[in-house]
């Protein structure tokens, strides 16, 4: 139970990071930040739908994102999500963590301290 | 603090919310299958393909409103949800149910806030924990009251005590006549000491207490009154001039000086089945000591005693004054705690009564057990299909607690009902001599014992079905029509034992009321020596015109004369006193 629960938490943490970081261009709607994900990454990172809609509902609640009405691309009504000032915030901080953190572990595997 | 405006602004629009999410979900899909369509799938191949990829989309979305509301809660309004149109669709079992359930609690909160009223409450008094009953000890257990002088003796010399203060133990009912203005009328009037108000902390509602001069005058001639609140309210309509007025009581004038609050009811306390309209001064004096033992007694302890300490003490003391005084009467004193000496003696048949009522409860609980396992047999198909599309046992067990504690609940509404009407029909029981009825209401105890019944009774008779229901495999119930599911060997088991032990309880309270009603009637057929049916009684008393002794004799054969002589009467008697009443013998 503990361990499922801590890997679940790494993903979320890393998933709402690209979420945010992808909307940083403009405002996307779900299915986009999914493709956006998927080729920026070169097919490498796939979102899972199941893990998606949560987190943009979580992060709607934490005030980063804002959901708004609109016309998608086949002139369907979607829903578009754009970056709060908080938001952004957010991602700054998280970016600085993540890099921090990937340096951390890349001199780790890397071997550094030789 | 943005976030929880945010969470209660999607909990008021949850519904509005709920369908955006499965739009933006759907649109998802479509969006999928256009895509694989660009790929070269057909476009039903396209949607399935999508559908497959995005997964469960109603898990997704219960995920999601997780974020925003705690998923228990959510899940409890859906069961709640369905156990209500559950309850609307099976219109006649939920009528049994709550009807049941209703009778069942009604009961249970009913004989509750009589024990409440009775055993649990406090007195209505300041510190009644603080409060003695003293009495002396007569012949055997018999409890007898003291005599004055005996506790103007006590009072000084005693260290346990803050205050002793009694009153005049043998008045009668309707002793004193108000004449005058309006209406003649007999009354009940308590001569009391002057402390006795003060030391059970009452506060007059109007005017004041009796003061030390208007208690050293004769005892037949009290020059001042306090009125019941009652008495105030039922004769004078609660007119706040009555105070400095004089009544004529007995053929004299009486000053009215204060009126006693609602809250202090002397005779639900002291005299259970009595009324009391007024209080006068009981004279601590040589007269009054002359009559013997008249004066019930009652104690505050000091900080730090405690009836223990002060039984101890009275004992030596007791012993002591008996010495010094050989020509007063005997004095053993006997303490226990107030609460004690008014309740003491109707708590067994309380209890008694509590756990019949806690029987009928179980059997109630089982008769539901069994309507709620027949109609669990009934629904097998649709808890299969339940368990089939992933809902775990313990998630269906929630979800038939629910249902169960929703029905016991619309059963405590009705059974709060019932208790309304029953509280108030005993607190107007007079005929029942016991302390403190009037005081019996539905208060705030009384509802959270009805709300815990309520919880407890839904769970109890829902808890063995419940976890019976998921018990045949998913399969058998699929394939099977529903008899195959009541012939089950495990459900006939249970079902056999419920009704074994709703039985085995409804023995045990047919044996127990047949027996109570067989004494009952043993106590109906003593012969009484006399045949009070078809005879009455009046109460005459010659007035003060009727000076010497022949005038009253005149007077009261006169009586007897005409009463026989009316209609309809065969016999008149005279007595001083009534038989079984009074204690002259």
């Amino acid at each position: 139970m503990g361990t499922k629960k801590s890997r679940e938490d790494l993903l979320q943490g890393t998933l709402d990071m690209l979420v945010l970081k992808t909307l940083t261009a403009g405002q996307l709607h779900g299915y986009a930040i999914a493709q956006l994900i998927q080729q920026l990454s070169n097919d490498l990172l796939c979102v899972e739908e199941g893990s998606l809609y949560p987190a943009l509902q979580r992060l709607e609640l934490n005030g980063w994102i804002e959901g708004n009405w609109g016309l998608s691309a086949h002139n369907r009504r979607a829903r578009f999500y754009t970056l709060t000032p908080e938001g952004r915030e957010h991602l700054e901080a998280e970016t600085n963590r993540y890099r921090r953190q990937t340096g951390a572990i890349a001199r780790i595997m890397g071997f550094a301290f030789e | 603090m943005k976030k929880l405006r945010r969470r209660f602004r999607y909990w008021r629009h949850h519904g509005e919310r709920h369908s955006l999410l499965d739009e933006e979900m759907a649109l998802h899909v479509e969006e999928l299958a256009q895509r694989f369509v660009e790929q070269g799938m057909t476009e039903r191949d396209a949607l399935a393909a999508a559908r497959r990829k995005f997964g469960n989309m109603t898990y997704t979305a219960e995920e999601a409103r997780a974020t925003w509301i705690a998923r228990w809660l959510s899940d409890l309004g859906q069961d709640l949800r369905y156990a209500l149109r559950g309850m609307r669709k099976d219109a006649g079992f939920t009528a049994f149910v709550v009807l049941i359930a209703g009778l069942g609690i009604g009961a249970s909160a009913t004989v509750y806030s009589v024990v409440n009223a009775l055993l649990l409450r406090p007195l209505p008094f300041r510190d009644p924990s603080q409060l003695v009953w003293i009495a002396n000890q007569g012949l055997g257990d018999a409890e007898w009251s003291l005599q004055v002088n005996h506790l103007l003796d006590l009072r000084a010399q005693n260290k346990s005590f803050s205050d002793l203060a009694g009153w005049f133990n043998y008045y009668g009912a309707g002793d004193s006549k108000l004449t005058g203005s309006g209406e003649p009328e007999r009354l009940t009037s308590v001569p009391v000491t002057q402390n006795l108000f003060s030391l059970l902390g009452v506060q007059p509602a109007a005017g004041r207490m009796f003061t030390e001069t208007e208690c050293q005058g004769r005892f037949e001639l009290p020059p001042v009154a306090i009125l019941s609140y009652g008495f105030w309210k039922r004769r004078f309509s609660s007119d706040p001039g009555i105070l400095g007025r004089k009544l004529i009581l007995n053929d004299s004038p009486v000053l009215v000086v204060g009126v006693l609050p609602a809250s202090f009811d002397f005779g639900a306390v002291f005299a259970p089945g009595k009324t009391i309209d007024l209080f006068v001064p009981f004279p601590l004096t040589e007269q009054t000591n002359r009559r013997g033992n008249t004066t019930a007694v009652v104690g505050r302890l000091k900080p730090g005693a405690t009836v223990q300490s002060a039984k101890a003490e009275f004992r030596i003391l007791g012993k002591q004054l008996q010495d010094q005084h050989p020509e007063r009467n005997g004095l053993a004193p006997l303490l226990s705690p107030l609460e004690q000496h008014v309740s003491g003696r109707v708590r067994p048949a309380l209890l008694v009564l509590a756990c019949a009522v806690g029987v009928v409860m179980l059997i109630v609980c089982a008769n539901l057990s069994n309507l709620q396992l027949a109609r669990m047999a009934s629904r097998q198909k649709e808890i299969a299909v339940r368990t089939a599309l992933g809902a775990g046992r313990y998630r269906l067990l929630r979800q038939a607690l629910t249902e169960s504690v929703v029905l016991s609940c619309c059963g405590a509404l009705l059974g709060l009902v019932l208790a309304f009407a029953g509280t108030r029909a005993l607190a107007h029981l007079s005929a029942f001599r016991l302390p403190l009825l009037s005081s019996v209401r539905v208060d705030g105890t009384v509802l959270a014992f009805t709300l815990l019944a309520a919880v407890l009774t839904g769970i109890v008779f829902g808890l063995l079905p419940a976890l019976q229901a998921p018990a045949l495999g998913v399969q058998d119930a699929l394939k099977n029509d529903s008899r195959g599911f009541a012939g089950n060997r495990g459900h006939a088991w249970l079902r056999s034992t419920l009704v074994v032990s709703e039985i085995g309880f409804a023995c045990v309270l047919l044996v127990g009321a047949g027996l109570l009603i067989r004494s009952f009637m043993r106590v109906l057929d003593v012969n009484l020596g006399f045949q009070p049916d078809q005879a009455y009684s009046i109460r005459i008393e010659p007035g003060a015109q009727y000076k010497t002794l022949p005038q009253r004799d005149a007077y009261i054969d006169e009586v007897l004369h005409r009463v026989r002589d009316a209609r309809g009467i065969t016999d008149a008697g005279l007595a001083d006193v009534l038989p079984l009443d009074g204690d002259r013998s």
